[in-house]
Order: structure tokens, then C-alpha cells, then sequence
């Protein structure tokens, strides 16, 4: 089985795009460094928050997918994820929680992840029991045990709780905030500062 | 304030010059009054105004109640209740059941009649995730009163938290052959179509929506949204002509911009395309493209990410 580990940006990006947005659907991107198929770790170490308005239908999608992978290409990363989290309390399926934008990710980059926060693990103290993750195999979802995921840093939870203190959740910006004002940056450049501080 | 009290406070401290020490502090302590008054009005200004524009914005306003507003609920006339069915319906957003609670036996002390506090009863029981209680009082509502939309608005909402879509769009029409004049509605209508992948249908409510309101963009551009996720050439052409409307009406569109683009591009690649049609959407291809690289430009950000749509 493999290991996935979440970087201290990937973790608090996705954590805080579900607080920021606590009353609709919401989704992103997970970027990994390259690897051979062979090893049996994965770390993603950038999130890219996508959208809460209307995440089922793919226009915005493709332009944001588009620039999201030549963003990446130009740091040496690939997008090697998908992340979502349900609007309803209880939907943390992975067939609810499917959708297209997985599988696109999945044809380019195999192995391709599927994370789903678990919306009733969501608490003042978030860890990686909040995530479910799985592999997307030829569109079956191979479920990765628990004790598989792991943090890195480990205090990267710590940092999270004083993010969420401070409602950082507020300045996180996803691509739906970046089309309603271009000015806005979807990269979070100041945010991640704010959580590298809080390490 | 009694005399103890004065000696205590941190400004007798600060008395240095000669006037008498009770004149000095009620000057204090009337401008400290004055200062937090206007704290206050501005306070419920901007409740006032969240109100009005329907803002969900639960969590600020749970802040400012227990930030002091709460002690002084009394004095505030009859926007009181106006404020304590905002704060419990804030309350109930944010699942802090207790205040939800006082604000609730408070409003029903004053009105032990009302059918719309009575619906906040019901909202209570669905917070608490006890959808039988609530759909008893919920029903009782609409036996009183016909005529009482919420109620029913209500009832689907409860069916969509127990995650059955499929029922909640049942209802949902049965709701809108009765008020067919309620945007809200066919809004949420058309949001449950698109989670449940039925697009057809969602555009049918869009265009319902359109109807009722020609002049707003992100209608039209959402109408083209639904059109280009359904694909194939005939709903590229019209996803085309709708995001051209909405760009028409609001020039600053940048979601109608991108998918304008899109559409555009996409277009080009189908087989269906004849030649004049091919010169138009590379021409409107090459247009978009520009202005989308002026509206980064006006807005002074550089994206190097662009790059990725000239391929």
C-alpha cells in the first residue's frame, strides 16, 4: 500500500477552504512532486482551492485545470490529486463526491488520489482522520487504510488551530473569489507565508 | 455609580489637573457612553444592511450578539425582534443551539401565535437533526395557512439534508406549480438538477429564471455554463450566443470572458463547422484572448499561467 503524506500547505489549504465556505460544496486541486510509479510514498505538497459556487459544471474548470498545470510545470510539481468535501454532513462517499474533474486527473497521471473530508471529523482539532483517500484504478476506488496518511510536519495540525483562531479561513482564495476580482491570487502566496509563520 | 466604584475606576488615576474630581470623570464617562453608543448604532447598521441583502454572514453576526449586544437587546425598540429571529437563525447556522434557544422563547413570549416564529421552532428541531418534530410543525403551519411558502420551502430543505435529492426536486415542483413566480425557487431547483447531473432540466429552470429577469448576467452566463458542460455543436452554439449576452450586459464578466473563450475554441475543433462559422470563432478566439490579457493587465497582475491558453 502507499503512504500519502499532506505537506503543512496542503493540509491547511484544504481545511480552511471547507471553513471558509462551511454551507456549500467545495473543491481543489492537490499538486505532487514527480515520482516512478514504483515507490510507494506520495506527498502532496501544494493545494489549489477551486470552487464553492457550482462545483458540477466544468467550464471554469477547464480554464482553471489549464492554468493550474502550467503554474505547476513551471515549479517541477504535477497535479497528481483531487480534493473535495460534500455539502450535506453526511455525503463523505467517494461515489457522491465523484465527479469529472477526477477523472481528467486520473487519465493524465496515474496514479491519480481522490481525498474527501469527512464533514462530521471536522472539529477545533482537525488531523488527518478528517481525510478519506483513496486511488483512483481504472475509475474503482482502491481505499487507503488510515494509518497510511500521515502529516509532514506532524505539527502541521498545530499551525491549523491558530490559523482557524485568527480566521485565516477569510484570506484564503479560491478560483471562484479569483474570477469575481482578478486581482485576487488563487496561488495563496500570502497565506502560505502565514502558515509557514505559525509553524 | 457609587462612590466606591468611582475611587476604583482606572481614570481617577489619571486626575491631575484642578477641576473637582466628580467633574472630571462624568466628562469621561459620558464621552466612553457616547463612543460605545456609536459603536452600538453602527453595530446594528450593519445588521440592518446584512439583512437586507440577505448576507449569510452567521458567524459575524453570532459575533457581534455575544460581543455585548446581547445586554442591551432591551433598549433597542422594535427592531428587537427583527434582530433576535437574525441572531437565531445565525445561531442555528453556526449550531450553537443555545442562543438559537433563548432567542426563541423570547420571541415566542411576545408573539405565542406567530406562524413565523413557529418556524423557527421547527428549524430548531431540523438543527438538532429531529426532522419528525419539525415536519409536525411545519405541517401544522401550512393547515393554519394555506398560503405559507416558507413552511413548505422549508419541508424540502429537510429532505435535502436527509440527502433525498430526488424527493426534495419532487417536492420542489409540486412547490412551483403552485408559486410559479418564485425565483428563489427555481434557483434551487436548478442547483439540484446540477448536483444530480441532470442539465437538461437545469436549463429549463434557468431559462424560467431568465424569464423573470432578462437583465441580470450571471443568469445568462450560467445558462451558457449548463450549455457547455452538456457539449456537442449545437449546445456549443448557443452556450456562444449566451455568453456573448451576458458580456453584452456586464463587460466585466471574467467567468463569461473564459467561457466565451472556451466555447469559441471548442468550436473550431468541431467536425459539424462550416467554413464562415470556422472564420468567426477564430476570430472571436483571437478577440477574447486579448481582452482577457487586458483585464490582467488593467488589474495590474502579471499571471504567467496565461501562457497555458495560447496552445
Amino acid at each position: 500500500m502507499t503512504e500519502v503524506k499532506f505537506s503543512a500547505r496542503a493540509f491547511c489549504k484544504i481545511i480552511l477552504h471547507t471553513l471558509k465556505y462551511p454551507h456549500c460544496a467545495v473543491n481543489g486541486i492537490l499538486l505532487a512532486k514527480p515520482q516512478s510509479s514504483q515507490t510507494k510514498e506520495i506527498e502532496f505538497v501544494d493545494a489549489v482551492p477551486l470552487f464553492h459556487i457550482c462545483i458540477n459544471l466544468t467550464p471554469m474548470a477547464e480554464i482553471a485545470l489549464m492554468q493550474i498545470d502550467e503554474l505547476a510545470s513551471s515549479m517541477g510539481l504535477i497535479i497528481a490529486g483531487y480534493y473535495t468535501a460534500s455539502e450535506n454532513l453526511r455525503d463523505n462517499s467517494f461515489e457522491k463526491c465523484h465527479h469529472k474533474i477526477a477523472d481528467k486527473i486520473a487519465s493524465n497521471c496515474n496514479p491519480a488520489y481522490v481525498v474527501v473530508v469527512n464533514n462530521t471529523k471536522l472539529s477545533n482539532e482537525v488531523d488527518t482522520g478528517a481525510f478519506k483517500v483513496a486511488q483512483m484504478v481504472d475509475g474503482n476506488f482502491k481505499i487507503i487504510d488510515d494509518n497510511l496518511l500521515s502529516l509532514s510536519p506532524e505539527e502541521s495540525y498545530e499551525a491549523l488551530m491558530v490559523l482557524q483562531q485568527r480566521k485565516e479561513y477569510n484570506n484564503l482564495v479560491d478560483f471562484d473569489n479569483h474570477l469575481d476580482d482578478i486581482s485576487l491570487d488563487w496561488m495563496n502566496v500570502q497565506l502560505n507565508k502565514s502558515i509557514e509563520e505559525y509553524l | 455609580m457609587s462612590a466606591k466604584e468611582t475611587e476604583l475606576h482606572p481614570l481617577h488615576v489619571l486626575q491631575e489637573n484642578n477641576e473637582p474630581k466628580s467633574k472630571f470623570l462624568d466628562k469621561w464617562l459620558n464621552l466612553w457612553l457616547k463612543i460605545n453608543d456609536l459603536g452600538n448604532e453602527s453595530e446594528i447598521q450593519q445588521l440592518r444592511a446584512w439583512r437586507e441583502n440577505n448576507d449569510r454572514k452567521s458567524r459575524e453576526i453570532l459575533d457581534i450578539w455575544l460581543n455585548g449586544l446581547w445586554l442591551k437587546i432591551n433598549k433597542l425598540g422594535n427592531e428587537k425582534y427583527l434582530i433576535l429571529e437574525q441572531v437565531c437563525i445565525a445561531a442555528l447556522d453556526c449550531h450553537v443551539l443555545s442562543i438559537a434557544k433563548t432567542c426563541i422563547e423570547n420571541l415566542s413570549q411576545e408573539f405565542p401565535k406567530s406562524l413565523r416564529v413557529k418556524k423557527l421552532q421547527a428549524m430548531y428541531f431540523e438543527a438538532k437533526e429531529d426532522f419528525g418534530s419539525a415536519i409536525k410543525i411545519l405541517d401544522a403551519i401550512i393547515k393554519a395557512d394555506e398560503t405559507n411558502s416558507p413552511a413548505r420551502k422549508r419541508k424540502v430543505a429537510i429532505l435535502k439534508a436527509q440527502g433525498k435529492n430526488a424527493e426534495a426536486i419532487k417536492q420542489l415542483t409540486e412547490y412551483l406549480k403552485i408559486f410559479m413566480a418564485d425565483v428563489e425557487a427555481w434557483q434551487e431547483l436548478a442547483d439540484l438538477y446540477i448536483t444530480e447531473h441532470d442539465y437538461q432540466k437545469a436549463a429549463f429552470c434557468v431559462e424560467e429564471l431568465i424569464l423573470h429577469n432578462p437583465h441580470n448576467h450571471l443568469l445568462h452566463q450560467r445558462y451558457a455554463d449548463i450549455k457547455y458542460t452538456q457539449g456537442g455543436f449545437d449546445n456549443l452554439e448557443i452556450a456562444k450566443s449566451y455568453y456573448s449576452q451576458a458580456l453584452k450586459i456586464n463587460p466585466k464578466n471574467m467567468r463569461a470572458l473564459y467561457g466565451l473563450y472556451l466555447t469559441s475554441s471548442s468550436l473550431l475543433n468541431c467536425s459539424k463547422i462550416t467554413t464562415s462559422k470556422k472564420k468567426e470563432a477564430s476570430k472571436l478566439v483571437d478577440w477574447t484572448l486579448k481582452e482577457i490579457k487586458n483585464k490582467y493587465a488593467e488589474a495590474d497582475v502579471v499571471v504567467t499561467a496565461l501562457a497555458a491558453l495560447e496552445i
